[in-house]
């Protein structure tokens, strides 16, 4: 067996050495133009990453006013109307500025690599999917200055507050979601393309790496979930602006259905958010465990799973509006359902562990902080679909302490996990380890200090959305704001650390950069060059390229 | 997908036009069902 794998390792570098070096065209345009008019994908996902840092940080100033606030019982430093659009904003910036476009910078950097494809299938719709984000992103944090201040109604934007009772700035929200939507289905009709029709030859679709895997899904769950988000702030515009009454009870509408068809959107959004982040730890833990990823078609089809079930269980959002006994038994035996998928994909991770020679690179501790930590997150996301005990936690802090362990130490950690694994590879360059594996520390712990309190002021009762509360909450909201500043911080860090990766790193010249990294990603020379995969990769390679996913000894057969 | 047998037969630039026609009708076919997922939502909520 030790034969095998050393011819095929023989046979990588020979290949691998063919490929990718001789960079026959030219390269990067200079100046500022170079990145408007660019249709690269590695371009491309570089503007989409810092696109989505920068919103980052600006969500994140947003929640640090929100935890100033609420450092102490009282009105402390803004007014309730201003703390309301804080909270909407913040949000909304980090589900549509910050986490979706960073993996879609994620899936622009790496798709083309990891199927052995030049660049993205439909390079100048990738240019304007993403150009069009910054223009919706500017036109929804200028509704904070216009009259009447920005969208004060909650990341749901529920109708009526959303309608009948809101600020005029409304319009310029409902303009910026339908052109981050628009941005959206542009970017997942490429990934799709990309996926199924740029495949280097040879590549079946069970040879794929799991990130692509998971990014297929999700782009399906774009295709079939945005537009529909879409058609609710439409007819939320013709309601305010053009007399119609789809949400108005007194026109003959009906308030509720605006939840229904937003959660038929904002429940498989979720998935959009998380299922990207599985394949990125499906990448990173079998690196660093140095064994083959555990059950890879089981991967494949409990994605496939949670994306199919994610359209069925939207209404567990709405358990206290008075659905039928029978409606309410239904969407929570399908919540719990999703959890069959999700457990196999924690088992599968934790026994790609299971006696592996485990080394712990900074990748790998954002990777296992992330298993654990979303572990812990979907644990209160069963507690919260359990319909009789959602009656206690519907709308208290216990919601925002699970969907920001499922979001932030879910969704953010494996984009930064993504970032520490892959931006060697990018630039070149190593970062400062010491100083990342400080941040990871530092970082771990505060979020959990601004977290876990928040489980407990839910379960005490404390309501969300609130700029004020009872004494009874003082001190859990103060470790909470603690925990919250010293996270804030951290990102401080993690911005050095990765200008001065890019600016003074020290230089890596091995295409593979990290011991066991397998993939097509990892045989072109470190940093990559502007233009890859010139000429596809052979089968060759792109199964030996493929053993995290396939037995060695299959290889071997394959190969010969 | 295009087979490693297909493959062979062809330029890299064959290869690539290939590629990009098929990306071209997959593009086109998603796309339209999105744009059918939005009339479907407003038509829907308009037989309300």
């Amino acid at each position: 067996m030790s034969t095998t794998t050393t011819d095929i390792e023989n046979e990588i570098a020979g290949l691998a050495g063919t490929l990718g070096g001789h960079d026959t065209h030219h390269g990067p345009e200079k100046g500022l133009l170079r990145w408007v008019k660019t249709t690269n994908h590695k371009d491309i996902g570089t503007l989409y990453l810092w696109f989505a840092f920068t919103m980052l940080l600006v969500g994140g100033a947003m929640a640090m006013v929100i935890r100033a606030e609420l450092f102490q019982p009282g009105l402390q430093l803004v007014e309730p109307q201003f703390f309301n659009q804080m909270t909407t904003l913040h949000g909304l910036i980090m589900v549509f500025g910050a986490i979706m476009p960073a993996f879609v910078g994620l899936a622009n950097w790496q798709i083309p690599l990891m199927i052995g494809a030049k660049d993205m299938a439909l390079p100048r719709m990738n240019n304007w999917s993403f150009w069009i984000l910054p223009f919706a992103g500017s036109m929804l944090l200028s509704t904070l200055f216009m009259k009447g201040g920005g969208p004060a109604f909650g990341w749901t934007f529920y109708a009526p507050l959303s309608t009948t009772f809101a600020p005029q700035s409304t319009d310029f929200f409902i303009f910026a979601i339908h052109m981050l939507g628009f941005s959206s289905i542009m970017g997942a009709i490429n990934v799709i393309a990309t996926i199924m029709n740029m495949r280097a030859p040879g590549m079946k679709l069970m040879d794929m790496p799991l990130f692509v895997w998971t990014w297929l899904i999700t782009a399906f769950l774009l295709i079939a979930a945005m537009p529909v988000l879409a058609g609710a702030v439409t007819m939320m515009l013709t309601d305010r602006n053009f007399g119609t009454s789809f949400f108005d009870a007194a026109g003959g509408g009906d308030p509720v259905l605006f939840q229904h068809i937003f959660w038929f959107f904002g429940h498989p959004e979720v998935y959009i958010m998380i299922l990207p982040a599985f394949g990125v730890v499906s990448q990173i833990i079998p690196t660093f465990a140095r064994k083959p990823l555990f059950g890879y078609s089981s991967m494949v089809y409990a994605t496939a799973s949670i994306a199919l079930l994610s359209f069925a269980v939207w209404a567990h959002h709405m358990f206290l509006t008075g659905m039928p006994v029978a409606g309410q038994m239904y969407f929570m035996y399908a919540t719990i359902m999703i959890s069959v998928p999700t457990g196999v994909k924690v088992f599968n991770w934790v026994t790609t562990m299971w006696r592996g020679s485990l080394s712990f690179e900074t990748p790998m501790l954002w990777a296992i902080a992330f298993v654990i930590l979303f572990t812990i997150g979907g644990f209160s996301g069963l507690m919260l679909g359990i319909a009789p005990a959602d009656i206690q936690y519907h709308d208290t802090y216990f919601v925002v302490a699970h969907f920001h362990y499922v979001l932030v130490t879910g969704a953010l950690f494996s984009i930064i996990a993504a970032v520490f694994y892959w931006l060697p590879k990018w630039c070149g360059r190593m970062y400062n380890q010491k100083l990342a594996k400080i941040h990871f520390w530092w970082a771990v712990i505060s979020v959990n200090v601004l977290f876990f309190p928040q489980h407990f002021l839910g379960l005490a009762g404390m309501p969300r959305r609130i700029p004020d509360y009872s004494l009874q909450f003082a001190d859990f909201n103060m470790i909470s704001s603690i925990g919250g500043f010293a996270f804030g911080a951290s990102f401080l860090l993690l911005t050095y650390i990765i200008v001065d990766c890019i600016r003074n790193g020290e230089p890596v010249k091995n295409p593979r950069v990290w011991e066991n990294a397998k993939g097509l990603e990892w045989t072109i020379p470190t940093p990559a060059p502007y233009h890859t995969f010139d000429t596809p990769p052979p089968k060759e390679l792109i199964l030996a390229e493929s053993s995290h996913i396939h037995h060695v000894n299959e290889l071997a057969g394959a190969t010969k | 997908m295009i087979t490693k047998e297909e493959a062979r037969h062809m330029s890299e630039q064959e290869l690539l036009d290939r590629q990009r026609q098929g990306a071209k009708k997959t593009a086109t076919i998603v796309a339209l069902v999105a744009f059918g997922i939005f009339m479907l939502t407003l038509y829907l909520n308009l037989n309300q």
